[in-house]
């Protein structure tokens, strides 16, 4: 008998071929381009400052000097070089957002394939205790939690990863009850395979590029709710340079003519959003094709 | 021959390419043929040869990365590509319809029936009363009995057929000069089907419109169409009226595709299928030579070399081959050697005793299987048959343990009760029983590779040592024909039947006693069909595995079965050997579903009117009642009828004695 061998069909790489479509995106590129720069300043920091974001004693004889040729982004209220410390600001948001995001996704995925998996009475209990959770807003969950935990970095992430988790899961179990009812997980269960091994092996793997796509999306908005509870000063100590931080204090300047020391975090904020947006936007459409 | 002018669609030298990761392929190379004024042309293929490609030219709806090349197609002589738009939106209200495969994804889901089709007519200039009239007509002429009703519907409220009904109530509302037909039955059980086949020939008898039909389907092709065009790889290599085309094929692709059919007669024990070897080639590779060499068993020198042209075999009749005059004596691929082996039914393997499926749906109770009896034996194939909704799958996933039966329902294996669900199963009993599913695209896991989807279920279920099971996986893929470069690659980079060929082997992975085959052949062309059919006659003679097998497609059912059972609203109807049901007496409803499937053309034919009623509100008495076209009065209304044997091995469910079924049945 013949053994078929011309059925090979060119070896597609799938993993290959959607680098090279993620690669040949405009929008992703703008989008990882930008990252890659706020990266660099949260990684190098203080070695690539013009001066000391932690500033100096002496600082406080320049406080609210408008940009000029010596200070691009001018100084702040007590006197500290604002391009300094919005390159230092990098740092605390790419810890804390990716991390926190990071967290919500793994939890937020082990919940999704568990009520996606289970269905039943688990699922309705822990899908109406997740609605319910989704009725308060966001935030303020936050600011309670970290109001009980007190201000630290391990705290926010924590904290702004507990309050993902229910929302990626929700994503999560919308993709798992899809696949379970592909007859690969029936077959699974005819070699009587363990829950455990038909969610996390045999589901998991195909479910990984919403997963991604929605780690993207949720990494906006985990910047963004950092940024709002730094401002809000929860969260970090006062004197860490953070974007948020630096808008907080001096938003009441703002009345008086000394914009700056506002405009330049913000603007570092909203590039840095804008970025991640477009690298999660490049993926979603190269996953959706 | 009537002039270009006044043909209904003329297709000349067409050539078409896609975009394909940002390369032209060409996807169709220089086709012709046209469709005469009231005729029926058939355009037949496997799939990927351009039929579809050619009804959306015609219709000007190619996707964006799809274009025209060269040559023309003409509608009534009008040529679409150059059209404005708004002439083009006139011609597609006014002279050309087209019906798609799937009427589910036809009809705007959230748009009732009536305004739906009122549309049309709102279209064509109709006031608003005037178009709910002539929706209403319309309706009636496509058969629909209580337009009424119907028409106060959303689409997702009706039944395949009905839908189907309803889009070709739209397609013909503005009386087209041409309505093209894609696949217009595919989806649809084989009863619904010639239904709606039958429609078709009345209502183009009706109004003289010509058709372009496509399909896969030869049998469907051969039925309706006056003319034939078959294509292969974006080229047209034979053309005839459809009589002599099928019956005296002269090119060796129409002869092979014909010969993978199984044939009345041909059973598994009796002679293998012939298949064609080797696979279409992948769009945009222009062979030089003829595009078939690589598979024809005919081939010669010349053939690799010089393309042949569309010889004139007579003067009706055209075929792109060399050798067109040898085509009826291609060599067979398969030796036609059956297994030799007719399975005996002397040791029983599952008792299937007294099973019922109740399921629960918003406080209503369907009854998806109701006290069937079963007996499967070793090294036998019981085929379920029996239109969707019978009960057909519930069966087979109650055996399975995926679903469990209702209270008082048995299932034995080897005398041994099986527990209800697969997780309360011995694990001899896990092994014993597999399945190979209808679609292997979502059967195998696409994110592992072929040596993790076979090597776990080995070790999974033989729990042997990682040697054993590399050994044991050789020998399976060698069983099922694969070879063992294949091992690492995952399963979206395999063809439709080594995807299935895989899922087999997954199936047989744990030496398996029972393996479910549920419509294992009816997502594949039937050249792959042939293979998998193949295959799996092999594999039940030397392993002795039994099968229960789920088909709609009867000739399939014909080869592959040595007992068929025969289900309506999850009642079994009738059972017996295969012989004893395809030969008759049957029950009326067998009589349908043999009468439906194209293949008995000629024969008395009956046909099934209206749907299958509820599972959630069976008709008294004999379930089959509202539907029976042989039904004999109040009794069929007010008793069941008992299963009774007519002959040793062959029960019916039926009130009319057999010797009057015999005697109704002959003529």
């Amino acid at each position: 008998m013949v053994t078929d061998s011309t059925d090979l069909k060119a070896p597609d790489d799938l993993r290959r071929r959607r680098l090279g479509l993620l690669f040949r995106s405009r929008t992703f590129l703008v989008g990882a381009a930008i990252v890659t720069f706020w990266l660099l300043c949260a990684i190098l920091g203080e070695l690539i400052t013009p001066y000391d974001p932690a500033g100096t004693a002496a600082d406080i004889l320049r406080k609210n000097l408008p940009p000029s040729a010596t200070n691009w982004f001018g100084t702040d209220q007590i006197g500290r070089d604002v391009f300094s410390r919005v390159i230092a600001g990098a740092r605390s948001i790419l810890i804390i957002a990716p991390a926190a995001t990071l967290l919500g996704t793994v939890l937020g995925t082990a919940l999704g394939l568990i009520t996606g998996y289970a269905r039943g009475i688990l699922d309705d209990i822990i899908s109406r205790a997740i609605d319910a959770f989704l009725s308060i807003p966001l935030v303020i969950t936050a600011m309670v939690a970290l109001a009980a935990l007190g201000p630290s970095t391990l705290g926010l992430i924590i904290v702004i990863g507990l309050v993902f988790t229910p929302v990626i899961s929700r994503t999560v179990r919308a993709a798992v009850l899809a696949e379970r009812e592909l007859e690969y997980v029936a077959a699974a269960r005819l070699r009587r395979e363990a829950s455990a091994h038909i969610m996390f092996v045999e589901i998991l793997p195909n479910v990984m590029g919403p997963i991604l796509v929605e780690f993207t999306v949720r990494l906006g908005y985990a910047i963004f709710t950092v940024i709002t509870l730094s401002f809000l000063g929860l969260g970090l100590s006062p004197s860490t340079p953070d974007w948020g931080i630096a808008i907080f204090q001096h938003y009441a300047l703002l009345n008086g003519g000394i914009w700056w020391p506002v405009l330049f975090p913000a603007l570092a904020i909203a590039s840095l959003v804008v970025a991640v947006n477009l690298v999660s936007d490049g993926i979603a459409a190269v996953f959706e094709q | 021959m009537t002039s270009v002018i006044t043909k209904a669609l003329a297709v000349d030298d067409l050539q078409l390419d896609y975009r394909v990761a940002g390369k032209w392929l060409a996807a169709i190379r220089g086709v012709t043929f046209a469709v005469e004024p009231g005729e029926s042309f058939g355009l037949v293929g496997e799939s990927g040869c351009g039929k579809s490609t050619i009804a959306m030219a015609a219709m000007r709806y190619l996707p964006g990365n799809g274009r025209i090349s060269g040559g023309s197609i003409l509608v009534g002589g009008r040529d679409l590509q150059t059209m404005s738009d708004d002439d083009l939106r006139r011609l597609r209200i006014k002279a050309v319809s087209m019906v798609y495969q799937n009427p589910g994804s036809a009809l705007n889901p959230s748009l009732r029936i009536d305004e739906q089709v009122g549309e049309v007519f709102r279209l064509l200039g109709a006031s608003k009363s005037e178009a709910r009239d002539r929706t209403g007509e319309a309706l009636r002429r496509v058969q629909i009995s209580d337009p009424v009703r119907v028409m106060r519907r959303y689409p997702h409220q009706l039944s395949g057929g009905m839908q189907q009904r309803v889009v070709i109530a739209m397609a013909l509302a503005s009386e087209p000069e041409l309505l093209i037909l894609d696949e217009p039955t595919t989806g649809l059980d084989a009863t619904v089907e010639a239904e709606v086949l039958d429609l078709i020939t009345k209502l183009r008898a009706e109004t003289g419109t010509s058709v372009l039909f496509i399909s896969h389907n030869l049998a469907v092709i051969r039925k309706m169409c006056d003319r034939v065009g078959v294509l292969y790889a974006g080229r047209l290599v034979e053309q005839g009226p459809s009589d002599e085309l099928f019956s005296e094929p002269r090119h060796p692709y129409t002869v092979g595709l014909l010969r993978c059919l199984p044939q009345r007669g041909v059973t598994k024990d009796r002679g293998a299928l012939d298949t064609i070897p080797g696979f279409l080639p992948p769009i945009g590779a222009i062979p030089t030579g003829c595009v078939f060499a690589d598979r024809c068993g005919l081939v010669q020198e010349i053939c690799r070399k010089e393309e042949p042209i569309l010889y004139d075999v007579s003067p009706t009749r055209v075929s792109r081959c060399h050798f067109h005059q040898d085509a009826p004596n291609l060599p067979r691929v398969v030796p036609a050697i059956g297994t030799g082996i007719k399975a005996d039914h002397s040791v029983k393997l599952v008792d299937i005793d007294g099973v019922s499926k109740t399921f629960h749906q918003d406080g209503h109770a369907v009854y998806a299987v109701v006290d069937v009896n079963l007996e499967i034996a070793e090294g036998e194939t019981l085929a379920l048959v029996g239109e969707s909704g019978s009960g057909k799958s519930t069966i087979a996933r109650l055996v399975l343990g995926l679903t469990a039966p209702d209270h008082g329902s048995v299932i034995e294996l080897e005398g041994d009760a099986m527990a209800p669900s697969i997780d309360g199963r011995p694990e001899a009993q896990v092994r014993a029983v597999q399945i190979v599913f209808q679609n292997p695209d979502s059967a195998l896991n696409r994110r592992h590779t072929i040596k993790r989807i076979i090597g776990r279920s080995m070790t999974k279920l033989l729990r042997v040592s990682p040697q054993e099971r590399d050994k044991r996986m050789s020998e399976l893929l060698t069983s099922v024909r694969v070879g063992s470069q294949y091992l690492t690659v995952r399963p979206r980079n395999l063809s439709g039947g080594l995807k299935q060929r895989i899922a087999i082997a997954r199936a047989f992975a744990g030496d398996p006693k029972l393996v479910v085959c549920d419509e294992p052949t009816s997502a594949l062309d039937v050249s792959v069909q042939a293979a998998i059919l193949n295959l799996l006659a092999r594999l039940q003679a030397d392993k002795g595995v039994a099968y229960l097998f789920i088909s709609h497609d009867l000739g399939v059912v014909r080869y592959l079965a040595d007992r068929v059972a025969v289900l309506y609203l999850g009642r079994l109807m009738e059972v017996g050997d295969a012989e004893q049901v395809f030969g008759g007496p049957n029950h009326p409803y067998t009589e349908a579903l043999l009468s439906a499937s194209a293949e008995v053309e000629g024969d008395t034919r009956i046909r099934l009117h209206g749907e299958i009623p509820s599972a959630a509100n069976p008709p008294s008495g004999c379930v089959f009642n509202t539907r029976c076209p042989r039904k004999i009065g109040e009794i069929c209304e007010t008793q069941e009828p008992p299963l009774i044997d007519m002959e040793p091995g062959h029960a019916i469910r039926c009130h009319i004695p057999i010797e009057e079924l015999r005697r109704l049945q002959k003529g």
